[in-house]
């Protein structure tokens, strides 16, 4: 994701917070780059997005992201956690 | 009376507590050690109750000997008093056993109500401090874009599902977004996100 903002987005900023609770993590990483329209994106398609979703998928994970024209765009993760 | 004992190289700084703490009407000044050797000494027969301890001494670091103090004498009620006006050395302290942490600086009734807090179990972090780690936990914390979309809808009166029908998301992603902001607000519940928001001016 990190990688994403700053090949092709020309992001100067990168905020990643990382909340743990007990039962979840959630992961946020929102760049200040040139954003990109939501209906353009089809997440299916552009294979990095692909590849982030599946992996997220794969562990059970939830992704959402936001983003628009000029507003820079923001991912977040989020994981259950089962209790050792 | 509160028996008060203080760890300090500086005369005039054992003499201003001194008549702080025999002023204050609810305690008492025993005794004082300039450096942590002496202190260590001292402290085998002590009938003190609250110990203030400076950080810079000239024989080991305050931090190292509240550590030493708090693991042979747990009873005892270690209140650091300094000059130093850091995070890291605060949290240091408080790890090492200290009950409270006061700036030398600080006005008399705040250190007397220190020494009274700590005496009667209590933490106490004078006011400078608490500033400083308020300032600097803002300042650590950011809210994206989406939370602050999210946090306005909430506070608008917005149910999650409308808060997603509006946004075009779903209502995963909302309930999300609004359990990490209850998480890095620090709130215990929606009334409270939404006083904390406004007070940081999020809202």
């Amino acid at each position: 994701m990190i990688n994403n903002a700053l090949k092709h987005a020309q992001a100067t900023e990168i905020n990643i917070q990382l909340v743990q609770e007990p039962e979840r993590v959630s992961l946020t990483v929102q760049d200040n780059g040139k954003g990109f329209n939501m209906n353009d994106i089809d997440v299916n398609k552009s294979s990095g997005l692909r590849n982030i979703r599946s992996r997220i998928d794969s562990l059970g994970g939830h992704f959402s992201i936001d983003s628009e024209v000029g507003q820079g765009a923001e991912m977040t993760i989020e994981f259950g956690v089962k209790p050792l | 009376m509160i028996k008060v004992f203080i760890i300090e190289d500086h005369p005039i700084v054992i003499d201003g507590i001194k008549t702080l703490v025999n002023d204050s009407g609810i305690a008492e000044f025993i005794g004082f050690a300039k450096t942590a050797a002496e202190s260590l000494k001292l402290l085998t027969s002590t009938s003190a109750d609250v110990i203030l301890l400076d950080i810079n001494l000239p024989d080991m670091s305050g931090i190292e000997l509240c550590k030493i103090i708090h693991s042979k004498y747990p009873q005892l009620k270690i209140l650091a008093l300094t000059t130093f006006l850091q995070r890291d050395f605060v949290d240091k302290m408080l790890e090492n056993g200290a009950m409270g942490y006061v700036l030398k600086n600080a006005p008399g009734e705040e250190i007397i109500d220190g020494i009274c807090t700590v005496a009667e179990g209590g933490k106490f972090i004078c006011e400078a401090v608490n500033l400083l780690i308020k300032k600097q936990d803002n300042d650590t914390m950011f809210l994206s874009r989406r939370e602050i979309q999210i946090l306005s809808l909430i506070a608008a009166g917005d149910t999650t599902k409308e808060i997603a029908d509006k946004l075009f998301i779903s209502v995963f992603t909302v309930e999300t977004h609004r359990k990490n902001l209850l998480t890095k607000l620090n709130a215990r519940n929606m009334v409270s996100l939404i006083k904390i928001a406004m007070d940081y001016k999020y809202i």
